[in-house]
């Protein structure tokens, strides 16, 4: 069954953020010079990729309207 | 670069261009394509018009403006580019929404004539494809210096991105190109705070920058760190400013690309809210972006070409990934102007030229595709730029064109907006303000001995709302003396007027004998009318906290105290 529109925006804009995130966080292996800001974006990135996350849970707990 | 920020910036840019194909497709309908069916939310409307204003173009250029000029140039992003959007939407689009038509020019010909139409279109067309070409030449500038790429591979990446911003527009049309805008907008917010934080820290704060300032030049703190700081010979702080006000207001009035997404919302409320969201956005963006100008000459005083100032800092003080980070949010940048330029000057060529003279009585689906091939083409128009972008800054040659020929165009929207001018006035305006214009540019670039108050870039910006007003007004009144006034049935529905008039899309397209029977005409009888509030409203109308008006009053107020008290 295809996906809602909805749906995959929410799952797509969830890997987008974390992937981001995950980039950013990795990029300490390179230097470490200003790693808490790295960090804390990444940190952001990564919490907003999870309310994006959440909201597609909800969604795929909901029935589809009728 | 590493290779983790080259990941960056493919993650953020793919990312956005997927989504834009993946989740908008048009269904052909040309009301779709160019208007998103008039279904757009204020929030996105506005995080689109502040991603289409700024482009990667003006992060490089705006950079190297400031590291000549100072923070004078926050008067433009602060209140010029917000006065214009508030007049765009709390005047001059209303007509044009309530009328149905899809362009700007298009609503000028009902006003002004054919002649002012096609005007509007060239004026139009020379001033986005020469923003283009400051997008292409600050990418290749960026990717040349920051990720030292050799100049070929450089331009090659260049028109890659271009490629592929054409791409999610012809697919999904404006509303592809706004909702990838808004998230384009927040990537452009991120890298323009990265880069001025880390550098702000590093210059030691105001107070470090305004030492290392006057250690190059005891003058430079006051001329760079103060809005009233900069005035060439002959020219008075006050003029600069005023110059720099009506530039931004200039270009949120007269762009078919600016007044498309603010046509393509859901209400008259939405469009209204929108100005202020864009205003903000571009308010705490670009304090950053200017403030980068006098911190970039703090550390690099001896640049000749100005618009290195900004890659030269990302290369020299971000480490791997926050490089990364920037140079994503400075291609979102481009991206978000690109896909801007494409749909905005489509719908001007379709609608103002191709329906409207060479080929008027085809079927809809016909229109959609020819907009959509015109896309490409448009976009590579902005490689004609490119070899003029030298040692005076890609600003100062905007500034310089921005002048001679988009204010006059300005004055005469404004003129027909809130006069009650003749017909036949719109023409002379333009044919005043561009005549003028150029023999400014001519006298200026052959040294004909004209004096500075009728050459100076600045001067044209004061003069080019004078000169055509007052011919526009003159000629109104002999009209008037000869004939009488421009009866009601001539300015109905095209003029301001507060109260909603009765419906006026059938009105309109049935105005124009020239139009009968022409998709044009089609169009803009079955627009569907859109209502003045997207929710219910009682009799006293909203609540204080949504109404538009009150908040733009707010900002104005709060622009002008900041920059007029605090910074001048």
């Amino acid at each position: 069954m295809a996906m809602p529109p909805k749906q995959f925006e929410n799952l797509y804009t969830a890997i987008l953020l974390w992937l981001t995130a995950l980039l950013l966080a990795l990029a300490n292996l390179y230097s470490l010079e200003l790693w808490w800001v790295k960090i804390g974006l990444a940190l952001l990135l990564g919490g907003m990729g999870l309310v994006f996350a959440v909201r597609y849970r909800q969604g795929r707990q909901q029935p589809p309207a009728s | 670069m590493t290779l983790i920020d080259w990941l960056l910036i493919l993650v953020v840019n793919g990312g956005i261009v997927l989504y834009g194909l993946l989740i908008f497709r048009g269904r052909g309908e040309s009301f779709d394509w160019y208007l998103a069916a008039k279904s757009i939310p204020w929030w996105v409307i506005g995080l689109s018009a502040f991603g289409t204003a700024i482009d990667s173009g003006d992060y490089v250029g705006i950079v190297g403006g400031s590291y000549k000029l100072g923070l004078a140039q926050l008067s433009q992003w602060w209140l010029g580019i917000a006065v214009g959007w508030f007049v765009l939407s709390f005047f001059v689009i209303v007509p044009m929404y309530r009328t149905g038509v899809f362009t700007n020019a298009e609503w000028l010909e009902f006003r002004f004539g054919p002649t002012a139409r096609v005007l509007a279109v060239l004026i139009n067309i020379q001033s986005r494809t020469n923003v283009l070409g400051n997008i292409y030449f600050s990418m290749y500038l960026v990717l040349s210096i920051v990720a030292g790429i050799s100049g070929v591979w450089s331009w090659i990446m260049v028109l890659a991105t271009a490629t592929t911003a054409s791409l999610y527009i012809i697919r999904g049309g404006l509303k592809a190109g706004v909702f990838t805008d808004a998230l384009q907008s927040t990537a452009m917010i991120v890298a323009s705070f990265v880069l001025w934080g880390v550098v702000w820290v590093k210059t030691g704060g105001w107070d470090g920058l305004t030492d290392k300032l006057a250690g190059i030049d005891p003058k430079l703190p006051d001329q760079l760190l103060r809005v009233g700081g900069y005035s060439p010979d002959g020219v008075s702080p006050l003029v600069v400013v005023l110059g720099f006000i009506i530039v931004l207001t200039t270009y949120a009035v007269i762009n078919q690309y600016e007044a498309i997404r603010f046509l393509g919302a859901r209400s008259e409320w939405d469009f209204k809210m929108a100005a202020l969201v864009a205003s903000l956005a571009t308010a705490i963006c670009l304090w950053f972006n200017v403030s980068l100008g006098p911190l970039a000459r703090a550390h690099f005083p001896d640049l000749e070409i100005v618009d290195q100032a900004y890659p030269l800092m990302v290369k020299t003080y971000l480490p791997p990934g926050l490089v990364g980070l920037t140079v994503a949010g400075l291609v979102a940048a481009a991206y978000s102007t690109f896909d801007s330029i494409g749909i905005g000057i489509s719908t001007l060529f379709v609608r103002d030229i191709y329906a409207r003279f060479i080929v008027r009585y085809r079927e809809d689906a016909h229109y959609t595709r020819v907009g959509q091939i015109a896309v490409p083409f448009i976009i590579a128009l902005g490689f004609i730029y490119v070899p003029f972008l030298g040692s005076k800054g890609m600003l100062m040659f905007y500034l310089r064109l921005a002048g001679a020929i988009a204010v006059p165009l300005m004055t005469v929207i404004l003129m027909g907006v809130f006069t009650r001018v003749h017909r036949a006035t719109g023409l002379v305006g333009l044919v005043v303000g561009l005549t003028y214009g150029m023999s400014a540019i001519l006298a200026e670039s052959y040294e004909w001995g004209l004096p500075v108050w009728y050459t100076h870039t600045w001067w044209t910006y004061l003069w080019n709302i004078v000169l055509p007003a007052t011919a526009m007004v003159l000629v109104s009144v002999l009209i008037t003396l000869r004939r009488g006034r421009a009866t009601e049935a001539e300015l109905e529905g095209l003029t301001y007027t507060r109260q909603s008039l009765s419906d006026q899309r059938r009105h309109l397209g049935d105005r124009l004998k020239v139009l009968q029977g022409t998709w044009l005409q089609r169009t803009l009888t079955d627009v569907q009318a859109r209502p003045e509030f997207p929710f219910s409203v009682g009799q006293g109308g909203p609540p204080w906290f949504k109404r538009p008006g009150i908040w733009a009053v707010l900002y104005l107020c709060l622009a002008a105290f900041l920059l007029f008290v605090v910074l001048w």
